[in-house]
This record gives structure tokens, C-alpha cells and sequence, in this order.
């Protein structure tokens, strides 16, 4: 292995650390439907647009997905799937919406979009397996907390790039 | 075998028997158990912290109220359902903080490149969890963040951490570690409906 790919692997490894540390932080916050989610955990992958390669992206929303699912006990439950459908539908978006736009696009337009991504297919999922016609019910509970915590979580994102002197070493090193 | 790696596999098994633990009084046997396994691997302990936590999480949980009403201040009511939730997610958080220590203090090398990242991921998740406290000044927050993740890889007195090297394993160990495992699934097999039935003292444990 060279000292390269041993930088990237330490990389994706503290990302993929901070995605399980802020799991965790979002499991000690009550939530009135178990597997809703605020997205806490999505702030690495919106961090990482722009440093990572497309396939360590990927790799980081895979451990995202398990890690989470440890944290909260689901990994060997159906919820899993509600994660897992979420996490995997709002990355696609995400990764999408910078790629197209780049700097055009704000880091709280990417965390909108990948709100958006997660809570419609979740509410699919909803659905198809567990609540059927209830889900309507849901739905807005479920788009009116993913959009604001959405914003919160882009605007935070958009000031630690802009602030971080961590972020800015990562960043230069990437490019 | 590396020893570290018995820790892994060992530490894998405790958190397996952590996730089959439903009943409250089990999974503070099992948290405590694993705190004492954390605490003789080196993690330090310290009760405060703890304490905040399980209550801070028990009470938050106390806005989505659930099951008998215990006691209400105006129109708040604080139910023993919602507790129960709060509490038993609080102790499921402060064991699997431990059992992360437990696992990569010994710093496992699981061969492969997705193995060598998850196996930094847990180590590089015990030292948010420990350094996150050691923050003292946490404002500005960005700044904050970034002291934390420039010094990641420092031991408490600012020194760089270097990865241990591994010694094999003995006898001695397996069987220790054997014993370990056995605790837990002993008490994962006492709160089983079976052994409620045998044992009606269990079946009335919360």
C-alpha cells in the first residue's frame, strides 16, 4: 500500500468516524417516528463532495449506513431499509447536484436536495411496507422536519468550509 | 492470532449479545459489564458524564410521552414509557462507546482495504467520543471541530499515537475472552421468555 492510498484510506475512515459520532448524536434525540431521521450524519458526505473520489464517496455512504444502523440497533431489522433507501437515494442526489453545478449550487442547495431525496423515498417505502394509506398522514411531518433540518445542516455546512482551517488543508491537498 | 484481533472478534460477539438485549435491567448488566471490560483496557471512567447523559436522554425522551403517567407538572406529563425508551437507547449509547474502546485499543489490523478502514473508523470514533469531552472551550464551535480533528491521532499528553504492535495470543486468553462472551449470552439467556417462566422473579424486571 503507498503513503497515498494509506492518506485516503485514514481519510475515509475519520469521515466515516464522524458519520457513526454524529449517529450517535442523533440517537439521543427523540424522535415521535422511530426510523425518521434528521440527517445529522449526512454532514460528512456533504463535507466530502469535492475531496473525495466518486467511488470513496460511495464507500463512505456504505459504512454511513452501517454504522447508523449499529448505533441504533436496526442493522438487523427491516428499518434498515427505510435507512438504507434514504441514505442511498439522498447521496445519488447529492453527489448529482454538485456534480452538475459545482460552485453554482450552495452547500445548503446539496442539503435540500438530498432532504428531498431521502424523505420522498422513505414516504415510498412508507408506503409499499409498513404504513400504506397512513402515510399521508406522515408525509408532511416528515417534509417540513427534513426541510429544516436540511437548511440548518447546509448553512453549517457552508460556514465550516468557508471557516474550517481543516477543511481547507483537505481541500487543497484534493486538488 | 494477534491478540488485538481476539479483542475484536471477542468485542464483535458483547456487542451481538448488546443488540439481543430488549429489557432495561439487562442491558444495564450488560452496560456495566462492558465498563469494566472498557475500564481494564485502559478507557478511563468517569460517573458524571455518564449520569448526565442517562438522564439527559431519559428526560428528553419524556416529550414524546408513552405508556403510565407518572406525575404531571401542568399539562407535561412525565410517563414511565417514554423513561423506559430514554433510558434504555442512553445505555445502549454508553455501551456501545465502551465496547468500541474494548475493541480497538489493542489497534486490530483486519486485513484488507475496507478492513483497515473500518477498523480506523472505530478507533478514530473512540477518540472523538474521548477528546470530544476534553474540548474545554467548545465556542467558537468551528474552531473547536478543528483542534479536535487536527489533533486526533495525539494521546492525552499531546504525543502523537503510534500504532501498538500485537502480541499472539495464549491460551489464557482465548479462554478469558471465552468467559467474557459467556457472561453476556448467560444474561441475554436469563431474560429470555423461557427463563421467565422458570424464574418469575425476571419476568417482573422492567
Amino acid at each position: 500500500m503507498t503513503s497515498h492510498s494509506k492518506v485516503r484510506i485514514d481519510l475515509v475512515a475519520l469521515f466515516a468516524a464522524c458519520t457513526l459520532f454524529l449517529s450517535t448524536i442523533e440517537y439521543m434525540i427523540p424522535k415521535p417516528v422511530p426510523f425518521m431521521r434528521l440527517g445529522l450524519a449526512n454532514l460528512p458526505l456533504i463535507l466530502s463532495l469535492g475531496i473525495f473520489k466518486n467511488r470513496e464517496y460511495f464507500l463512505l455512504l456504505v459504512l454511513k449506513v452501517l454504522g447508523q444502523g449499529l448505533i441504533s440497533g436496526t442493522i438487523f431489522s427491516y428499518i434498515i431499509l427505510f435507512s438504507l433507501a434514504g441514505s442511498l437515494s439522498s447521496a445519488i442526489l447529492m453527489f448529482l447536484t454538485y456534480k452538475l453545478f459545482k460552485d453554482k449550487v450552495s452547500r445548503v442547495g446539496i442539503s435540500l436536495t438530498g432532504a428531498l431525496g431521502s424523505t420522498i423515498t422513505q414516504l415510498i417505502v412508507s408506503r409499499i411496507i409498513l404504513f400504506k394509506e397512513a402515510t399521508y398522514v406522515i408525509a408532511p411531518l416528515f417534509l417540513i422536519s427534513g426541510l429544516i433540518t436540511s437548511i440548518i445542516l447546509g448553512l453549517f455546512a457552508s460556514e465550516f468550509t468557508t471557516k474550517s482551517i481543516w477543511y481547507a488543508q483537505l481541500k487543497e491537498q484534493a486538488v | 492470532m494477534k491478540y488485538s484481533t481476539l479483542r475484536l472478534i471477542s468485542g464483535a460477539f458483547i456487542i451481538v449479545g448488546l443488540m439481543l438485549s430488549q429489557s432495561l435491567v439487562l442491558r444495564f448488566c450488560i452496560t456495566i459489564f462492558i465498563i469494566l471490560l472498557a475500564s481494564k483496557s485502559g478507557r478511563k471512567f468517569r460517573i458524571l458524564p455518564n449520569i448526565i447523559l442517562l438522564v439527559t436522554i431519559s428526560l428528553a425522551h419524556t416529550l414524546s410521552p408513552n405508556g403510565l403517567v407518572l406525575f404531571s407538572i401542568g399539562s407535561y406529563s412525565i410517563t414511565l414509557g417514554s423513561l423506559e425508551i430514554g433510558a434504555n437507547k442512553a445505555l445502549l449509547l454508553i455501551s456501545f462507546i465502551y465496547a468500541s474502546h474494548y475493541m480497538m485499543s489493542a489497534r486490530p489490523q483486519i486485513p484488507g482495504k475496507l478492513g483497515a478502514i473500518i477498523s480506523l473508523q472505530f478507533y478514530y470514533f473512540d477518540r472523538l467520543t474521548t477528546k470530544w469531552h476534553q474540548i474545554e472551550n467548545k465556542k467558537p464551535l468551528i474552531g473547536a471541530i478543528d483542534q479536535l480533528l487536527m489533533n486526533i491521532n495525539e494521546n492525552e499528553d499531546g504525543q502523537k499515537e503510534m500504532p501498538k504492535q500485537s502480541r499472539y495470543v495464549e491460551k489464557k486468553d482465548v479462554l478469558v475472552h471465552i468467559l467474557h462472551i459467556s457472561v453476556i449470552f448467560s444474561l441475554v439467556l436469563l431474560f429470555t421468555d423461557q427463563a421467565k417462566s422458570m424464574i418469575p422473579f425476571i419476568a417482573l424486571l422492567p
